[in-house]
């Protein structure tokens, strides 16, 4: 259903715009918090209560929501990350600083991003947005796949139909193209 | 350390993400998981489930009489017309390894905790390409185990692996030998060194884990070409095998002596997609013994010490050539198994009994398969396929991926099945493959019992052959 008419629906009958919301995007919310998760240390049911807890929020705070601004799913991607990364924090602070990472190729890619700082927080977002979305496909997928939805490079490979080992060369480029976009230091 | 691409994502505004929509797709969630959150939803909010208007009383009720008579026609019909169809399963009561034993080869299964994907598509202008082996007739199958794993990391063999061959690289390379530094990784799976450096316009990437050396060298900028002593790394994609490994003989010849070795045997292996009309989107060529372990001939990779050239024939970088013929752009690849491993890091460690391949049929027709290494996002894109009258079966082994716990990879020989499902969008055929143990193996029907709701996959799409 398009956002258009899903925010009238929300609007006349919130129970039937509810559903229709969860129906439409429960999968891709429940995505970006796994991927976000993925990222710490979690339980099974930190996931499901995330997600409760994103559409809550946006059925909540539903005046707040501009259609002028943003699409209902980048809207709810933002809530998820959010709420995701509110969860981890959490976790991080009950089970210690515990961090995985489930690379696994046997050539290792080295993917600490950094940038040199000049740039204000919000341009450097902008910047690196576009810069991803420039990479063409499927390196922007790739980037979002692995960055977002915290997909491993075996997940990627399988979903793209790619090996392993040119997930981690693409995206090992990726980023050194990303750097040296915006002054960082390649490895 | 975390990344700084991650803080940007979680900083993101939702205009900014708006231009990745199209990459924003997940599947649906499975009817319980949705149900939970739902009822979650409902519980914070005070919504109330959405109910649809009310019909009148009878309709209501000939409609639930109408249900009850069809789902009692299913439930005594549709067993009874499966049962007629499908062949019994075998079982081995007694056998070494149970069917949840063998589903923990599989990624999906050991990461995610949900069964394996029912098939994996693979693209093909030819069969030959699916690179099928004569199936033999023995009626024992080798198991191998890897034999050590989880060797401490040793950054003084590291550093003397790369001095062996860096200043003969770099200057085949035309460049000057660079200064570089070793990094130690921790992940989840374990640990590794890792060397990132530039030699001239060129990157280096080396790494040690627990098994082997290794290194990647690639061209980053411009053409992305490697050329060596003055000879750039190309083939033409037109020529058959034998043809390609004739006319890469001198690159051959130089990458030996910079790594300085040398192997007896060479074998060309193209990868195809769906939408590339230009060709193989890979082809990667193997330098490697043969007889060094009786597993080179049947994997696709060796399991020795070997080189590789991977060609690229990608068109998502400004600058690069698809190319229906000439392949200009590569990476050149060394694995060596660490030193005290030797060449055979496999050993066989039981010959089995091999069960027949009217046997592998009757698991296959039955949905009691392995379908490769896979993940659940996956599964979402997979329609039901009928095997029955499938076009290929090899014998392949999987080996267990794991240095995570310290225990010996296994590696089980299965009977690869192969079935023509059409034609993509390239003009290439796709098989779906899928797996069935080529051992005897027990407990099948309790596991994949065990295992319904999540083989129906996470993402409430049933994944069984038929």
């Amino acid at each position: 259903m398009e956002d258009s008419k899903l925010l009238r629906l929300l609007h006349k009958d919130p129970s039937a715009g509810m559903e229709q919301l969860m129906n439409q995007y429960a999968g891709l919310v429940y995505a970006v918090v796994k991927g976000k998760l993925a990222q710490s240390f979690y339980v099974s049911t930190d996931i499901e209560d995330c997600v409760a807890d994103v559409f809550s929020e946006f059925y909540a705070e539903l005046a707040k929501y501009d259609p002028k601004i943003s699409s209902i799913k980048s809207y709810l991607c933002v809530l998820a990350r959010y709420h995701a990364t509110d969860v981890a924090r959490k976790r991080e602070r009950q089970h210690g600083d515990v961090s995985l990472d489930d690379e696994d190729s046997l050539v290792q890619i080295v993917d600490d991003f950094t940038v040199d700082g000049d740039l204000a927080e919000d341009e450097l977002r902008r910047e690196v947005f576009g810069a991803i979305k420039e990479l063409g496909e499927p390196d922007s997928s790739i980037i979002i796949r692995k960055y977002y939805f915290g997909e491993s490079s075996k997940e990627i490979a399988n979903a793209l139909k790619l090996t392993i080992s040119n997930i981690d060369t693409r995206t090992h480029r990726a980023l050194n193209k990303l750097r040296r976009l915006f002054g960082g230091k390649e490895v | 350390m975390k990344n700084k691409l991650n803080e940007i994502f979680d900083e993101a505004k939702p205009q900014e993400i708006d231009q990745f929509s199209d990459e924003l797709n997940a599947p649906e969630l499975p009817d319980e998981v949705l149900a939970s959150v739902k009822g979650k939803v409902y519980a914070k909010t005070n919504l109330k489930k959405e109910n649809k208007n009310a019909k009148s009383v009878w309709l209501r009720i000939a409609a639930v009489a109408a249900c009850f008579v069809l789902v009692l026609s299913a439930v005594i019909a549709i067993p009874m017309l499966q049962k007629a169809n499908l062949p019994d399963v075998p079982t081995w009561d007694t056998a070494q390894y149970s069917a949840e034993d063998i589903a923990k080869l599989f990624d999906s299964m050991r990461y995610d905790g949900v069964a394996t994907n029912a098939y994996t598509k693979i693209y093909v202008p030819d069969s030959k390409y699916l690179y099928i082996g004569n199936m033999t007739d023995d009626e024992y199958l080798k198991l191998y185990q890897r034999t050590q794993i989880n060797k401490e990391l040793n950054e003084v063999e590291f550093k003397t692996f790369i001095d062996a061959f860096l200043p003969k690289l770099a200057e085949s390379l035309d460049a000057p030998v660079p200064e570089y530094n070793t990094k130690e990784n921790n992940y989840s799976t374990g640990s590794n060194l890792s060397v990132s450096v530039d030699i001239g316009s060129y990157h280096l990437l080396a790494s040690q884990n627990s098994q082997r050396n290794s290194l990647g060298l690639s061209k980053l900028e411009g053409n992305r070409q490697i050329v060596i002593d003055g000879e750039t790394i190309q083939i033409d994609q037109r020529l058959s095998d034998e043809e390609i490994l004739d006319s890469i003989l001198s690159i051959k010849n130089k990458l030996f002596g910079i790594f300085g070795i040398s192997f007896s045997n060479a074998k060309v292996v193209r990868n195809f997609d769906s939408y590339t009309k230009h060709g193989a989107e890979f082809v990667d060529i193997y330098f490697y013994d043969e007889s060094a372990h009786e597993l080179n001939s049947s994997q696709p990779r060796p399991v020795t010490d070997y080189i590789y050239i991977s060609f690229d024939n990608f068109s998502n970088y400004s600058g690069d050539i698809v190319s229906d013929s000439m392949l200009t752009v590569s990476s050149v690849y060394y694995f060596k198994n660490r030193s005290d491993l030797g060449n055979t890091p496999y050993d066989i460690v039981a010959n089995t009994k091999r069960i027949s391949i009217s046997e592998a049929e009757a698991l296959l027709y039955n949905g009691y398969v392995f379908g490769g290494h896979s993940c659940p996002l996956c599964m979402r894109a997979q329609d039901k396929i009928d095997f029955e009258g499938y076009d290929f079966v090899d014998i392949e082994y999987v080996f267990e991926y794991s240095n995570k716990n310290g225990t010996p990879s296994i590696g089980i020989p299965f009977y690869a099945f192969y079935k023509n499902i059409g034609t993509s969008e390239n003009g290439n055929t796709i098989y779906a493959k899928t797996y069935v143990p080529a051992i005897e193996v027990s407990g099948y029907e309790e596991y994949f019992e065990s295992q319904k709701g999540k083989h129906q996959n996470s993402w409430g799409i049933e994944a069984i052959p038929r």
